[in-house]
């Protein structure tokens, strides 16, 4: 069957939808991370924190390549792609990229495109095939196979979880933050008190013009 | 008849005249600098970070270099893992933790940098070599040979890495043990031959690599085969060779000082009228930081990627010529200009 090659508005969608979706991966870590915190020792459980964050932040490195390479060998396209109805297949074929060419798309082809700002992905605004610089040295088409309708109900409602997640995730962080800042205000408030009160005679022996004075006298 | 002048002369057209090579160009340029930026920031940011600890912990630390074979290094050192060792007993796990992710990560980046310069590099040789032809390019040609030979360019790579960091290891291990072992003379003058012998070994693994490559992706040699077929295209040639190079690094250093001149001309331009004005002008020249600072990096990746292409592109030319190819001196007539000509002739 012969599917047409797909717009440069739909697979912007379709990258928005992957954005959003691993934005929302990270918004239930952090509202996970957030529900586990215990402040009863404050130090130990900031440290963790870090150390978690920094973990899932570096991990993400790796698992964005593996996440991508996967689901476009095995599914033809990122879970945003196939929610819009699209799909990634070799020119020759209908069928899926393998596991290599996949691999070779998603890293090397996509450093290609994205060299002088991204001139080989804009490249499909301007010719009729609407292909990039990283589908014609790989072989691939992105073609539109279904309805974009889904991928955009997906978006919105994928938008709507991910602010309130977020929103559910800072509530929770002021609500525990609270008591300690609270406690911080109070003792830097009694310290500006202890501060404030009179002092007596000071310290140091400078000889005072006053004092010179009352001698005279 | 091989000329010098004219293969720079020629690379300097071809790369002018091929600019989707200026793409290849930087993917091959780009990973190399990150390979070594990364690098030598990773070691500035380690060193830092145990100065940091040592000033955190080891009490008196700038005394501690000065003072490292005197009296007192004993307390010292218990006085360093008394206050270091609580510290690690109870966040030992997320220094693991963290300290494994982090390298799984740079193994990760390493690895897909290498596949990535290797497949640019495989696709990159063998554009040049079309280019020379005066052939047109393909980007799915040029990619398909990249990556049909990924695999040995790879293998090619590690096999070069791992023979530079075994000369280097034994080149200066055994100076070094020679000094530890208090004969300062002979350690001293055995270091002194062994970083001369070092240059010499880095430039002719510099041309193994050079025409290797070729061999590689232009000849379809395996990766051990294009080392000993690169080390016998210099050694037979070590007068084209180095003749080349001086004249790449005189193109290189021409070109290169021209635009810096040009560039340093401009901006003192800008500055100078930001001086001499006042609002307005001075704003307007404030706002221009930004595009322009996108045209100095636009400039920067089309200048790279222009002397990448011209410098691979003398070295196919050369290669060719070791290879019994003559240099392609004027640009082969197109089938549609032949065509034409004869039927107006008609």
């Amino acid at each position: 069957m012969e599917y047409k090659n797909t717009s440069f508005m739909r697979r912007l969608m379709a990258l928005v939808t992957d954005v959003v979706i691993s934005t929302a991966v990270y918004a239930v870590i952090l509202m996970v991370t957030v529900n586990a915190l215990d402040f009863t020792q404050p130090t130990k459980n900031l440290i963790d924190l870090i150390t978690w964050l920094i973990t899932v932040l570096l991990l993400a490195n790796i698992i964005s390549v593996v996440y991508v390479v996967y689901f476009v060998s095995k599914f033809g396209g990122t879970p945003g792609k196939l929610l819009f109805g699209i799909r990634i297949i070799r020119d020759s074929s209908d069928e899926n990229l393998d596991l290599k060419t996949a691999l070779l798309r998603s890293t090397a082809g996509y450093s290609f495109s994205a060299a002088f700002f991204g001139l080989g992905f804009w490249r499909m605004l301007k010719n009729e095939s609407r292909l990039t610089w990283h589908d014609e040295l790989f072989g691939s088409r992105v073609v539109e196979k279904s309805s974009f309708v889904p991928g955009l109900l997906a978006l919105l409602l994928l938008l709507a979880a991910t602010t309130m997640i977020f929103a559910q995730s800072f509530g929770a962080l002021y609500t525990k933050l609270q008591p300690i800042i609270n406690n911080v205000q109070e003792r830097q408030r009694q310290q500006l008190e202890e501060n404030t009160v009179p002092q007596t005679m000071p310290e140091t022996t400078t000889i005072d013009k006053s004092d010179f004075i009352l001698d005279t006298f | 008849v091989y000329s010098t002048f004219d293969n720079i002369r020629r690379s300097l057209e071809i790369a002018w005249k091929y600019k989707i090579l200026w793409v290849f160009a930087l993917l091959v340029a780009g990973s190399s600098l990150n390979y070594s930026s990364s690098s030598n920031s990773g070691s500035k940011e380690d060193e830092q970070k145990i100065q940091e600890i040592i000033e955190k912990y080891v009490p008196d630390s700038n005394s501690v270099s000065s003072n490292i074979t005197g009296d007192g290094i004993g307390e010292r050192v218990l006085g360093a893992a008394t206050s270091t060792t609580p510290f690690l007993q109870e966040y030992l796990s997320n220094i693991l933790i963290i300290g494994t992710t982090l390298l799984a990560v740079m193994l990760f980046a390493m690895a897909i940098g290498l596949i990535v310069r290797s497949w640019a590099f495989g696709s990159f040789i063998y554009g040049t070599s079309e280019a020379v032809k005066n052939r047109e390019l393909q980007l799915r040609n040029l990619s398909d040979v990249g990556r049909v030979r990924l695999r040995e360019v790879i293998k090619f790579a590690v096999i070069l890495l791992l023979v530079t960091l075994a000369a280097i290891t034994i080149l200066v291990a055994v100076p070094l043990s020679i000094i530890l072992s208090r004969e300062y003379v002979a350690g001293i003058i055995l270091l002194i031959i062994a970083t001369i012998l070092l240059f010499l070994f880095i430039i002719v693994v510099t041309y193994i690599n050079t025409y290797g490559i070729r061999y590689l992706v232009l000849q379809n040699s395996t990766a051990k085969e294009s080392i000993k077929k690169g080390y016998s295209a210099f050694t037979k040639n070590v007068g084209n060779s180095l003749k080349l190079s001086f004249g790449n690094c005189l193109v290189q250093s021409i070109i290169g000082g021209i635009i810096l001149v040009g560039l340093i001309t401009l901006v003192g331009i800008f500055v100078g009228i930001a001086i001499a004005n006042e609002g307005f002008v001075r704003y307007a020249v404030g706002a221009l930081i930004v595009p322009a600072a996108f045209a100095g990096l636009l400039l920067f990746s089309a200048l790279t990627g222009y002397m990448t292409t011209y410098k691979e592109t003398t070295w196919t030319i050369l290669f060719n010529y070791i290879n019994g190819e003559g240099i392609p001196t004027e640009p082969a007539p197109k089938v549609e200009e032949i065509t034409g000509e004869q039927t107006n002739g008609i």
